[in-house]
C-alpha cells in the first residue's frame, strides 16, 4: 500500500498535466492520474480508447469489447457484471456507460466497487446522442488520459467523413426497415431509438418503423410499410440463411425491397453508438446512392 | 409378523438415518461456508480471510492482507455467503412445507404464485420505471407482488372458511398464468437493457448482493425457518389426510394458514433479493425424504441445512466456474440437483423404497 502511494506521487511530480478531476454522467467526480489498468465496459469504449491509442492499458471489458480483436479478460454480460470479477483484475479505473450501469443490479455492482476502493467513472449512455454523444465520450476519456488533442484531431476525422456521407446521400431518402433477426421464425424490428435508427438517418434514409422501441412487426404490417430497403445486422443475415434466406421470410418478397433484393447488411455493434457510425453510414449511403439514384 | 418385522426395521433405518442426517448436514454447511469465504476471484489466503475476521477484535493480523481485500471481503463476498445461507435454507424448508400440507412430493412455493407473482411486480417496476426507493425499487415491488398473488390464491380457494387444498392448486395455476401474461406484456414493452434486466431477474443472482439486502430479507426468512419448524407434528398428522389430523386434535384450518403465510414471507423475501431460484424448493425436500423418509420433525431443519448448503456451493461454482465473468445461479442449482436426483431415485426404486 506505502509502496503504491510513493510510486504515484512520485510520478505525480513528474508529470503534473495527467492528474485530472473528471466528472461522471452520474455526477460523481473521479480523479483520475494516467491509469495503466482499465476496465472498459462497452463495446464503443472500447473503440474509443483504441482510438486514442491507450488500448495497453485496458485489462477488462464485457462481452461487447470484441472490436478491434482482441484478447482482453472478459467479465461476462454487460447486464450483469460481477463486482468481485472487476476487483481480481486491480483495475485503477473502470469505465463504462449510463446505460450499462442502468440494467439489473449493475447499479449496487458500481457501489460495491466503489466501496472496495475502485474507482468508476460513469460516461454518457451510448444507445443515443448520436455522433454528438460519441464526441463528448470521446472528450471524457481523452481527459483520463491526458490526450486532449488527440480527441479534437478525431472529432475532425468525424466531421470530415461526415461531410463526405452527405455529398454522397440517395437524391430520394428510400423508406427502411431494420430487420432484427436471430432466425427466420424469431425477428423484430429496431425502432425509432437507438444506434440503427441513428445510422439510417446518417446515410440518407428514412426508418419506417412505426414505433421507438425494438418489436415484432406482423408479415402484414411489413407489406403494408412497404420498405424500399432492408437493413439486417451481419449475424441476422446468416441466421435466418443470407440473401435467399431473407427473401423466404414472410411478408418480405412482396416489399420492394424484396422484390428488388435491396438487402443490406451492417456491424453487429450497431445499437451501441461508437466511433465508427460515420464509416458504417459512408457504406451505406454509398450503396443507396447507387441502388436509389433514380 | 414378517411384515411388521420388515417395517420396524425400516422405520429404524429411517431414523437412523434421519439422526446421521442432523450431524452430517451441519457439518457440510459450515465446510460449504468455510471454502465459500475462502474462495473468489480476489485472491485471499485462509490466514488472511481469519486476519480480516479478526481484526475487529483488536487481534494483530496472521497474515498481511490490503485494505481492499478486506473490503472484498467483508462487503461483497461475505454478504453473498450469508443470502446464499439465508434464502437456500428459506426456499428449501418453504418447499418442504408446501409438499407436506399438498401431501404431494411436486408441490413448491411457485405453486402458490410466490415467483410469478414477484416476477410479475419485478417486471413491472423495470418497465414502468417504479423507482420509489432507488436501487431497492425492483427487489420491493417484487416482495409485493409475491404477497398480493399469495393472498388472492388464498382469498379464491377459501370457501366457507375453509380452505381447499385441491382449489388452491388449481387457482394457483390460473393466477400463475394470468401473472405470466402480465410479465409477457412487459417484455413486450420493454426496451433492450428493461429486457436484459428482466431476463437475468429470471435466471436468480446472489450477485450484488450487500448487508443492506440481507438485513432487509434474513427477518423474514429466518422467521419461516425457525417457526415452520413448529408444525412439522401437524404436517405429520397431515400425512393421514385433513379429517386424519382433525380426529388428532390438529387445528388444520389455522395450520394451513400459518403455514402459508410463513412460506410467502420467506419465499417472497428470498425471490426478491435473489430472483428466482428454481429447484432448490422443488428437489431438496424430495431428495431428503428418500433419504431420511418423510418425519418432517427431522426433514424441515434437514431441508434448511441441505438447501442453504446447495445454494452457498451453486453460488461458489457461479462466480468461480468463468472468472472474472460470473454464470447464473438457476442453470448451476439444476446442474447440481438434477443428476444427483436423478441417481438416488433410479436407485432408491431399484431398492423398492418407493
Amino acid at each position: 500500500m506505502i509502496k503504491r502511494t510513493l510510486l504515484a506521487s512520485a510520478s505525480l511530480l513528474l508529470t503534473p498535466a495527467l492528474a485530472a478531476t473528471i466528472k461522471g454522467a452520474d455526477g460523481v467526480a473521479v480523479d483520475v492520474f494516467n491509469p495503466r489498468r482499465v476496465v472498459a465496459l462497452n463495446g464503443t469504449t472500447v473503440e474509443l480508447i483504441y482510438k486514442l491509442g491507450k488500448q495497453n492499458t485496458i485489462v477488462g471489458t464485457d462481452i461487447t469489447g470484441t472490436f478491434p480483436a482482441n484478447k482482453i479478460a472478459q467479465v461476462g454480460h454487460w447486464a450483469q457484471l460481477p463486482a468481485e470479477g472487476i476487483i481480481a483484475l486491480k483495475p485503477d479505473l473502470v469505465i463504462g456507460t449510463a446505460d450499462n450501469f442502468a440494467a439489473g443490479k449493475n447499479g449496487v455492482v458500481v457501489e460495491q466497487l466503489r466501496g472496495a476502493g475502485v474507482k468508476v467513472l460513469v460516461l454518457p449512455r451510448s444507445d443515443t446522442g448520436g455522433l454528438d454523444g460519441v464526441k463528448s465520450r470521446l472528450n471524457l476519456l481523452s481527459q483520463v488520459y491526458g490526450v486532449p488533442s488527440a480527441a479534437a484531431s478525431l472529432g475532425k476525422t468525424f466531421d470530415t467523413t461526415l461531410q463526405i456521407v452527405r455529398n454522397n446521400r440517395p437524391k430520394v431518402a428510400p423508406k427502411v426497415i431494420f430487420l432484427y433477426a436471430h432466425s427466420a421464425s424469431d425477428a423484430s424490428i429496431y425502432g425509432t431509438e437507438g444506434g440503427a435508427n441513428e445510422l439510417i438517418e446518417l446515410a440518407g434514409g428514412k426508418n419506417a418503423a412505426p414505433f421507438k422501441e425494438t418489436k415484432t412487426l406482423t408479415a402484414e404490417a411489413l407489406v403494408a410499410l412497404n420498405p424500399d430497403a432492408i437493413v439486417m445486422l451481419k449475424r441476422g443475415l446468416d441466421s435466418v440463411g443470407g440473401l435467399n434466406g431473407v427473401l423466404k421470410m414472410p411478408g418480405v418478397i412482396q416489399t420492394n425491397a424484396g422484390k428488388n433484393k435491396r438487402i443490406y447488411t451492417v456491424d453487429d455493434s450497431i445499437r451501441w453508438i461508437g466511433p465508427r457510425l460515420p464509416e458504417f453510414a459512408l457504406t451505406l449511403a454509398q450503396q443507396w446512392k447507387a441502388d436509389f439514384s433514380t | 409378523m414378517t411384515t411388521a418385522a420388515v417395517k420396524a426395521t425400516g422405520f429404524s433405518r429411517q431414523r437412523t438415518r434421519a439422526a446421521l442426517a442432523l450431524t452430517i448436514l451441519p457439518l457440510m454447511l459450515l465446510l460449504a461456508v468455510i471454502v465459500a469465504v475462502g474462495t473468489g476471484a480476489v485472491k485471499i489466503a485462509p490466514a488472511q480471510v481469519l486476519s480480516i475476521f479478526l481484526s475487529p477484535l483488536g487481534v494483530a493480523p496472521l497474515s498481511a492482507y490490503d485494505e481492499q481485500q478486506a473490503a472484498v471481503l467483508s462487503a461483497i463476498r461475505l454478504p453473498r455467503v450469508v443470502l446464499g445461507i439465508v434464502v437456500g435454507a428459506g426456499l428449501a424448508m418453504a418447499g418442504a412445507a408446501m409438499q407436506g400440507l399438498f401431501r404431494n412430493p411436486l408441490a413448491d412455493p411457485g405453486l402458490l404464485g410466490i415467483s410469478s407473482g414477484a416476477g410479475l411486480a419485478a417486471a413491472m417496476s423495470v418497465v414502468l420505471g417504479f423507482n420509489l426507493f432507488g436501487l431497492y425499487s425492483l427487489p420491493a415491488a417484487a416482495f409485493v407482488g409475491s404477497l398480493i398473488s399469495t393472498v388472492l390464491i388464498y382469498l379464491l380457494s377459501q370457501r366457507r372458511g375453509r380452505v381447499e387444498v385441491t382449489t388452491m392448486l388449481l387457482a394457483g395455476i390460473a393466477i400463475n398464468a394470468l401473472c405470466g401474461a402480465g410479465t409477457g406484456l412487459m417484455t413486450f414493452l420493454a426496451s433492450d437493457e428493461q429486457l436484459r434486466t428482466i431476463t437475468f431477474w429470471n435466471l436468480g443472482s446472489l450477485g450484488g448482493a450487500t448487508w443492506p439486502t440481507v438485513m432487509s430479507a434474513a427477518p423474514l426468512i429466518l422467521l419461516g425457518v425457525l417457526v415452520l419448524p413448529l408444525t412439522a407434528r401437524a404436517l405429520n398428522a397431515l400425512l393421514l389426510g385433513e379429517s386424519g389430523a382433525a380426529h388428532l386434535g390438529i387445528p388444520v384450518q389455522r395450520i394451513k394458514w400459518i403455514i402459508v403465510t410463513l412460506v410467502a414471507l420467506s419465499v417472497g423475501a428470498g425471490v426478491a433479493v435473489a430472483g428466482t431460484i428454481g429447484f432448490v424448493g422443488l428437489v431438496v425436500p424430495h431428495l431428503l425424504r428418500l433419504v431420511i423418509g418423510p418425519n418432517h420433525q427431522t426433514l424441515l431443519p434437514a431441508s434448511a441445512l441441505l438447501g442453504a448448503t446447495l445454494l452457498v456451493l451453486a453460488d461458489l461454482i457461479s462466480r468461480t466456474i468463468a472468472i472474472p465473468a460470473e454464470v447464473p445461479i438457476g442453470i448451476i442449482t439444476a446442474l447440481l440437483g438434477a443428476p444427483f436426483f436423478l441417481f438416488l431415485l433410479r436407485r432408491e426404486r431399484r431398492e423398492g423404497v418407493l
